[in-house]
């Protein structure tokens, strides 16, 4: 079987078949648009921590059919345990997994990454306790008067 | 990293999941966020979400979008479209009144505006029109078989109520024939304690008098929007024609008339077609099964079939498969199955050789939308 070799942002090479990395569509149309197979394609934005916990999804994943194009789900209840288990990570471990879904374009990915974060943001009982959770530096707060502006236009829309 | 140094894009993403209010919460967070709360696309999902029990596509939200704001002037982006969406979207779509059993019959509520640009929901009784026997042609193949054919009925639709939308609290239920006149009707508005927003959802209550009468009940089943049918476990997902929304038919039933059928199929773990009544007559009443068919293996082209109808060009392209259709006596008494040929003619047109009774029926397929009148 044909394979893959990546290069992480810590000079880590991987060598991956290519059936499992070809559900990422960035690299899937970078060897087939371009051709290159034996030349390691470097990962700038991706460590190899990250990669690892992509790696493992995409294990898990290997052999689902494409996805249909349906309205986005927001239930994480709907997710499968092996994506609940892997999506058990630090805040900043990911936002990292995050960002490599979305780099390289892996859409499964992006999507349960994305669902637990909003999950955890529903979880939270006010805004103060997401500042907390995310750590969300002070001089980016919005001022208390904002924020009451805020509310009231906000509940002209769900009121 | 962390969560605030994403791209606008990921950002985006996650909010996408979000639910309104915790897009509240969190664009309270930063400033950031809150520029990206704003983002329009955002709503757009959002708005998708809300109606996904109607799949509607991205044209087609443009399409309402821009004729509600050019009608208006004033809900102009896909947030207040989300406005009028969350308060009303629960209503849209077909349920199934309070009619009596062996009658049945759908209501569509969609949303219109009146005159000075107020919202309304309308409700319609959906019905089709008895055929004229000048609307029938008769192919009378064999001494034996009488064959029911009409031509581009149309289904109609008669105004049973409007709901006027006022900002506050009381809104009008206009009931229109027999029970013409305006009743009050009231949109509950839970008590919001000052800093604690959820629970925001007004749900609209009905007085007694008019509940009784001819208004949906409960909510429509998520699948097929139609409320109250014993098909919930069967999904509908699966296309047949390239289409998926709610499809009903229209039929015509020997001297029954026209009737009203909800068309569900799986292609996925068994391959039927199930078609369900939606109005009823005296021998078979509404909700009950009028017939299914096997599609997992057609028996023949209509060319040769022994119905020979194939000098009609309309059959040309036919496909049969085997069906079961319920026949009863009246009341619905001693109901059985009896074998019959299901002819698909079209992706729009089918129709039904009825063994027993040696009769033909013709089927449309058609589907509803809620906002057609808008543009």
């Amino acid at each position: 079987m044909a394979s893959v070799k990546l290069t992480t942002s810590d000079d880590k090479e991987y060598t991956l078949d290519r059936e499992l990395i070809f559900q990422s569509n960035l690299i899937k149309n970078m060897v087939t648009d371009l051709d290159v197979f034996d030349a390691p394609i470097p990962l700038p934005n991706v460590t190899s921590s990250t990669l690892d916990i992509v790696i493992k999804y995409l294990k898990i994943h290997k052999d689902d059919p494409p996805p249909p194009d349906k309205p986005i789900e927001k239930a994480v209840d709907d997710m499968i345990d092996e994506d609940k288990e892997l999506m058990k990570l630090e805040f900043n471990i990911m936002a990292d997994v995050i960002l490599a879904a979305n780099y390289l374009d892996i859409p499964g990915l992006l999507d349960i990454g994305c669902r637990t974060v909003a999950w955890h943001i529903k979880q939270c009982k006010d805004y103060h306790e997401i500042r907390e959770k995310f750590n969300i530096p002070k001089e980016l707060w919005r001022s208390e008067e904002e924020i009451a502006e805020m509310k009231k236009e906000l509940n002209g829309i769900l009121g | 990293m962390q969560i605030d140094d994403l791209p606008t894009e990921c950002v985006i993403a996650i909010a996408k999941r979000m639910s309104a209010m915790d897009l509240l919460s969190f664009s309270s967070t930063s400033k950031h966020f809150f520029e990206i709360a704003n983002d329009n696309s955002i709503w757009l999902s959002h708005c998708k979400n809300i109606l996904k029990n109607h799949s509607p596509s991205l044209a087609y939200l443009t399409r309402i979008k821009n004729a509600v704001f050019k009608k208006t002037h004033f809900y102009k982006s896909f947030k207040q479209l989300y406005r009028l969406l969350h308060k009303y979207a629960k209503f849209l779509g077909l349920w199934h009144p309070d009619y009596s059993f062996f009658i049945g019959g759908l209501i569509r509520i969609r949303l219109n505006y009146d005159n000075e640009n107020q919202f309304v929901l309308v409700g319609e009784r959906i019905i089709c029109p008895y055929a004229e026997m000048e609307d029938i042609y008769q192919l009378s193949l064999d001494e034996r078989i009488n064959i029911h054919i009409q031509k581009d009925t149309k289904y109609q639709t008669t105004k049973v109520f409007g709901v006027k939308m006022k900002e506050g609290i009381l809104a009008a239920l206009c009931l229109e024939g027999a029970h013409k006149g305006t009743h009050e009707i009231v949109i509950e508005q839970p008590m919001i304690p000052e800093n604690d927003l959820p629970g925001l959802l007004s749900t609209i209550s009905i007085t007694e008098r008019i509940k009784s009468q001819s208004f949906p009940l409960g909510p429509p089943n998520a699948v097929t929007g139609l409320w109250g049918f014993p098909i919930s476990n069967f999904g509908s997902d699966a296309t047949l024609s390239g289409s998926n929304s709610n499809l009903e038919s229209h039929t015509t039933y020997g001297s029954h008339g026209n009737e009203l059928m909800l068309l569900s199929y799986s292609l996925e773990t068994e391959k039927k077609l199930r078609v369900t009544k939606i109005t009823g007559d005296v021998n078979v009443p509404r909700g009950e099964i009028s017939f299914t068919a096997d599609l997992n293996n057609w028996k023949y082209t209509l060319g040769n079939t022994l119905h020979n109808i194939n000098n009609s060009a309309e059959f040309k392209n036919g496909i049969v498969f085997d069906g079961k259709g319920t026949v009863a006596m009246e009341g619905y008494q001693s109901a059985t199955k009896i074998p019959c040929d299901v002819i698909v003619v079209s992706d729009t047109q089918f129709s039904v050789y009825w063994y027993g009774l040696e009769e033909m029926g013709d089927g449309w397929i058609s589907s509803f939308t809620y906002f057609e009148d808008l543009q």
